[in-house]
């Protein structure tokens, strides 16, 4: 970067004399520096690109309060001057708020679940409860305003800082003042301010003390209602809740509670006062003295102390809720821990019908294993996406672990190229499967019970010769950030690689982007190559990033210079998309899948890594039926545009779906490795309104299944499993011979092929399966890795490293070099992340896997005896008390 | 005519005039607010948070200096404003990094406004905000004092107590960071992408097909 050459010295005196800061001499000499350097030059002219920045688009200020604050502040302001003294801040202090949510919420799960409080943190809570049950006093509902507001202001007011919302504070703030003072009945004003916000909060599900009650779902209806009724708004007019309200306040009766609560602030100032005297704050470090207007308050607080006569009684009463006040922050932190610990025992619980399978997915995120005797189908739409493997090696390469949610396995499985046979006799697709023990999962060292079914479907090939003609248009982004480690040199790159590769029948269209977008260059034949590099050359960045209107412009140029028999495709480059908002995004999607349903595709390819947006770039080109690649270098871009241009740019079939049946007898479980985001329901194979994956020419999908069989008998004439792929024709020209054959096919008119695998086909060693098996299984375990899947848990890096380098040196293969390099990258930082011993997450972990584990056999197996419902009971009591001592620990608490 | 200065308001507010606080309100409020949403980036809570700066100004009015005119006077008091705006900010953020989760999962619900034409406004001006949120509290300060309420470097020195060789330091270092995070927008100008309502849309587009 240029200002490198800038010393720190240098750019003060820049800024100094951009500011005028500098004068005379010094300001003479520096104007000299500064014309003799195009450094210095540079860096202020981006000084004051930035400073136009900031002025321009600084946050968005009002000049003035809104006219209802304003006059809250008139109206205080009135109040204050009738009444000098310290007393109108001190109602309002936190924790008198904190106290009374403390109380609610202390109510509220008193009345939910006892026994809770028995078994749990008993001694204080307890005794917390006899406190506000001596403190109690019964209140008829229309003496409410007259003896306690403050409680219902403090507490409303909670209810507003948990609702995020605070305007309307300030009102009462100064009508409470003011009744205080007077000792008589609440203004006008305050009561005006009650009813708006009782109004304003009736109904509006509020705060987490509601949020609290589901977890007593399944402990008695009752039980929540009445939690229900407790904490809800509208009852707060009810006796019960108005006993707590005023159980907290009541050492303070009307009139009198400013003493007590300036006794707590002046405690708490004093405090604060000592603190910084000592530095000791743990929460803050190193601490700023005592603000100015803390300083005053002391000092105000001091001198009225010094002037009252405080009687023995009310000192009394300040000692006893200063008390009360740290125990009930306590009980606050404790209450916030058991409610973390409830949220998560409640997750634990199975949802009514729902399936280990789907309970599994909703724990770890992973696919669970399914079972043959209840669904022996597995569904999926194909997908031949590789960015998720591209910039995955990036991130390595560059020396980070890749983020978890981007890693999608199959992506892994797909880049590594199978060898799977070519489709014969004028067939779409072949389908190849093959079956060894895995080498990872429980006792795989022994044999292991665990095998891995890879099935394999491969398109055909179609020669560059015989291909369509293409009609390309591609919208690039030229924002900014492209200039970044040469991002749109490597665009230009990979455009002049694909225009190699094309013909003069074939044309391209180029549109680019950055707040605007532009037509560079219209649908122009590729014979007319000066055009396209005139084109291409004069490309250069800055701007904003309007991705939206890049891609309009494209597809409008796609429809305008449509042509019918060729494959018509949008192919949008850029290095991520910015902020659209979920809803355009939406509309986006919904328009390129429109305009694939008419016959134009969309591929996305991705460059440079810091702002990738992959997942909406994948989403896209999922609605435009095309490929998103990922592309981090030259090497990348010959592989993803030149060796791949068939695959990428001929499709050769459409809502391409795969079902893999499981023998019931043969197959105990199964489960998909990845594919996550691309099951489809059974039922919906045969569906052809449903839509799913596009093929191009020559491409090959891998699927693996981790599979638990029952028992393997070689003789058996029953195939162990079964793979049928449904697809439609591609739209625009038909290609084969086989298909020419049958005539024009209607364009929604879907062809089944299927193919079967006999356990006597298996292979009884990993090591003795096909390079390409390994491959896929390698890298499938890699990505599985990086996913930190619940699957991985305990299998070993160093094994696979093992594994991978064997294979390298057994077949030479680039790619399996490529990948044992990447793990070798990965493992030292992410072998101590599989390591880590995180004892609140194993004991989450394990209950999980109990209650999983419990639902599994009671599917599997149906009625349980009644001792095993005992057995489990007693171990789920022990799971969950452990959860609990961890969370406390967690929380640096102790769980007695 | 003489205008009323801030120590006479004061008095008067004392004194049981309850709009003499409401015109220092006024004479206040945009430059509190300006730098409560500057250090705040803009932000829901910004009027809450100068309401409480003016009520503190209500009961703990400062001292003023005597004597020394208007302009002394109003200037104290704007240190004094600015002082308190920038402790009640801290205490925002503060409670806020520790409820931080909460407020992350309201902000990831927030769709960004408008339809294309905003999109490149609402992206530059989100970049900037993300960029002056990266800032360090005192550096945010001293550039908001310098480039937005065009305070010069011994005012800035003045209002938060530092030294002006600081400042210097302070805002060199600021601007550095800010230009290298804002490079790829600068240059960018304000232009808006044009035409758009007049074209057919793609929907009508495709119907040709």
């Amino acid at each position: 970067m240029q200002n490198d050459k800038i010393n720190n010295e240098q750019h003060e005196r820049l800024c100094a004399f951009l500011f005028g800061e500098l004068e005379g001499a010094d300001r003479a000499a520096f104007a000299k520096e500064l014309a003799a350097s195009p450094e210095l030059q540079a860096e202020q002219s981006r000084i004051e690109a930035s400073i136009e920045l900031v002025k321009e688009f600084a946050p968005v200020t009002p000049v003035a309060l809104s006219p209802g604050a304003r006059a809250g502040l008139v109206v205080a302001a009135e109040k204050a001057v009738g009444t000098p003294g310290p007393k109108l801040a001190w109602y309002r202090h936190p924790s008198l708020q904190v106290a009374a949510a403390t109380m609610l919420a202390f109510v509220a799960f008193r009345a939910l679940d006892e026994r809770m409080f028995e078994n749990s943190a008993t001694g204080d809570f307890g005794r917390r409860g006899e406190v506000a049950k001596s403190n109690r006093k019964s209140v008829p509902k229309d003496d409410l305003a007259t003896l306690a507001p403050e409680a219902r202001v403090d507490y409303l007011a909670d209810l507003d800082t948990e609702k995020g919302v605070t305007t309307g504070v300030l009102a009462p703030g100064a009508a409470v003042g003011d009744r205080v003072a007077e000792g008589g009945t609440p203004s006008a004003a305050a009561e005006d301010w009650y009813l708006q916000h009782d109004r304003g909060a009736t109904g509006t599900p509020h705060s987490p003390q509601a949020g609290s009650s589901t977890l007593f779902l399944g402990k008695g209806g009752d039980a929540q209602a009445r939690a229900g009724d407790v904490l809800g708004v509208d009852n707060l007019f009810d006796d019960d809740a108005l006993d707590v309200t005023l159980g907290m306040i009541a050492v303070g009766e009307s009139g009198a509670v400013d003493v007590p609560a300036a006794r707590a602030r002046l405690l708490e100032l004093e405090k604060a006062e000592k603190e910084v005297e000592l530095g000791n704050n743990w929460v803050l470090g190193q601490l700023d003295p005592l603000p100015d207007e803390d300083k005053a308050e002391l000092g105000l607080l001091r001198g009225y102390f010094e002037n009252v006569e405080v009687s023995a009684e009310q000192a009394e009463q300040g000692r006893l809720l200063a008390e009360q006040l740290e125990v009930e922050a306590e009980l606050r932190r404790a209450i916030e821990v058991e409610r973390e610990f409830l949220t998560i025992v409640q997750n634990c619980i199975p949802k009514p019908g729902e399936k280990p399978s789907a309970m599994y997915y909703r724990y770890w995120g992973d696919n669970g294993y399914e079972f043959p005797v209840n669904d022996n189908l597995s569904t999926f739409s194909i997908d031949v996406d590789t960015a998720s493997y591209t910039l995955a090696r990036r991130y390595l390469q560059e020396g980070y672990l890749p983020e978890r949610a981007q890693i999608r396995t199959e992506e892994f499985v797909n880049y590594a190229t199978p060898d799977l046979p070519a489709p014969t006799g004028g067939d779409v697709f072949g389908i190849t499967m093959e079956l060894a023990p895995s080498p990872f999962g429980p006792n795989a060292e022994a044999g292991g019970e665990h095998r891995l079914l890879r099935v394999g479907v491969r398109g055909m090939e179609v020669d560059m010769t015989e291909r369509d003609p293409v009609a390309l248009t591609f919208v690039v982004d030229v924002s900014g950030s492209m200039a970044t480690g040469g991002r749109l040199e490597l665009v230009k790159h990979s455009l002049r690689l694909l225009v190699g590769e094309l013909d003069p029948a074939d044309s391209i269209a180029l549109i680019t982007f950055n707040n605007t977008a532009t037509r560079v260059l219209d649908m122009t034949s590729v014979g007319n190559g000066a055009a396209i590099e005139r084109a291409l050359y004069e490309m250069k960045t800055g701007g904003g990033t309007n991705a939206e209107g890049g891609l309009r412009l494209g597809y409008e140029e796609a429809v305008l210079a449509h042509t019918p028999g060729a494959q018509n495709r949008v192919v949008f480059l850029s290095d991520g998309v910015g902020n659209i908002g979920e809803t355009n995004e939406q509309k986006l999607i919904a328009d390129v899948k429109r305009a694939r349903d008419k016959g134009i595709y969309l591929n996305t390819i991705g460059f440079g890594m810091t702002n990738h947006n992959d997942h909406f770039l994948e989403q896209l080109a999922d609605g435009g039926d095309g490929l998103c690649n990922y592309v981090d270098g030259a090497d990348e871009a010959q592989r993803a545009l030149v060796d791949n241009f068939t695959g990428a740019f001929q499709t050769i079939a459409r809502d391409v779906k795969i079902q893999v049946e499981f023998d019931k007898e043969q197959v105990l479980s199964y489960r998909q490795l990845g594919y996550e985001n691309r099951a489809i329901a059974d039922v919906n194979f045969r569906n052809d309104a449903v839509d799913a994956g596009e093929v191009g020419a020559g491409q090959q999908v891998v699927a693996l299944y981790e599979v638990v069989l029952r028992d393997a008998d070689p003789s058996n004439e029953t195939p162990l499993a079964t793979t049928r792929v449904r697809y439609k024709a591609p739209h625009g020209k038909l290609l084969t011979a086989a298909e020419s054959d049958d005539k024009q096919l209607g364009a929604n008119e879907a062809t089944e092929i299927e193919s079967s695998f006999y356990w006597n086909q298996a292979s009884g060693l990993f090591d003795g399966s096909s390079i390409g098996f390994q491959k896929s299984a390698l890298s499938a375990q890699f990505a599985e890795f990086l996913r930190r899947s619940s699957h991985a848990k305990g299998d070993s890096l160093s094994l696979l490293r093992y594994k991978l380098e064997e294979l390298a040196r057994t077949s030479g293969d680039a790619e399996v070099i490529e990948l044992s390099a990447l793990v070798q990258l990965a493992q030292p930082q992410l072998e101590p992340e599989l390591l880590a011993q995180n004892n609140l997450r194993r004991a989450a972990d394990d209950l999980q896997q109990f209650e999983y584990d419990c639902l599994r056999t009671s599917y599997l197996d149906g009625d349980q005896p009644e001792g095993w419902l005992v057995t489990t009971n007693a171990t789920r009591e022990q799971l969950r008390e452990k959860l609990r001592i961890e969370i406390y620990e967690a929380n640096g608490m102790d769980a007695r | 005519m003489e205008e009323t200065n801030d120590q006479q308001l004061l008095a008067a507010f004392r004194g049981g005039d309850a709009h003499a606080f409401g015109q220092l309100v006024d004479r206040h409020q945009a430059s509190c607010l300006k730098l409560a949403a500057f250090l705040l980036g803009g932000r829901a809570e910004v009027e809450d948070t100068i309401q409480e700066v003016f009520l503190k100004l209500m009961q703990k009015p400062p001292n003023l200096p005597d004597g020394q005119g208007p302009e002394a006077c109003r200037a104290a008091l704007a240190a004094w404003l600015h002082r308190v705006t920038r402790n009640a900010c801290m205490d925002v953020l503060r409670s806020e990094s520790r409820r931080n989760h909460r407020e992350k999962a309201v902000a990831s619900r927030e769709a960004a406004p408008g339809g294309q034409n905003s999109v490149d406004a609402a992206d530059t001006r989100s970049a900037v905000e993300r960029s002056l949120k990266r800032l360090p509290e005192d550096q945010r300060e001293v550039l908001f004092l310098r480039l937005l309420a065009d305070r010069s470097y011994r005012e800035i020195a003045e209002m938060t107590g530092k030294k002006a060789g600081t400042v210097g330091w302070l805002i060199s270092t600021g601007l550095r960071a800010l230009g290298e995070d804002l490079e790829p927008l600068l240059g960018m100008g304000t232009s808006r992408p044009k035409g758009g309502s007049a074209r057919p849309t793609l929907q009508a587009l495709l119907q040709n097909l």
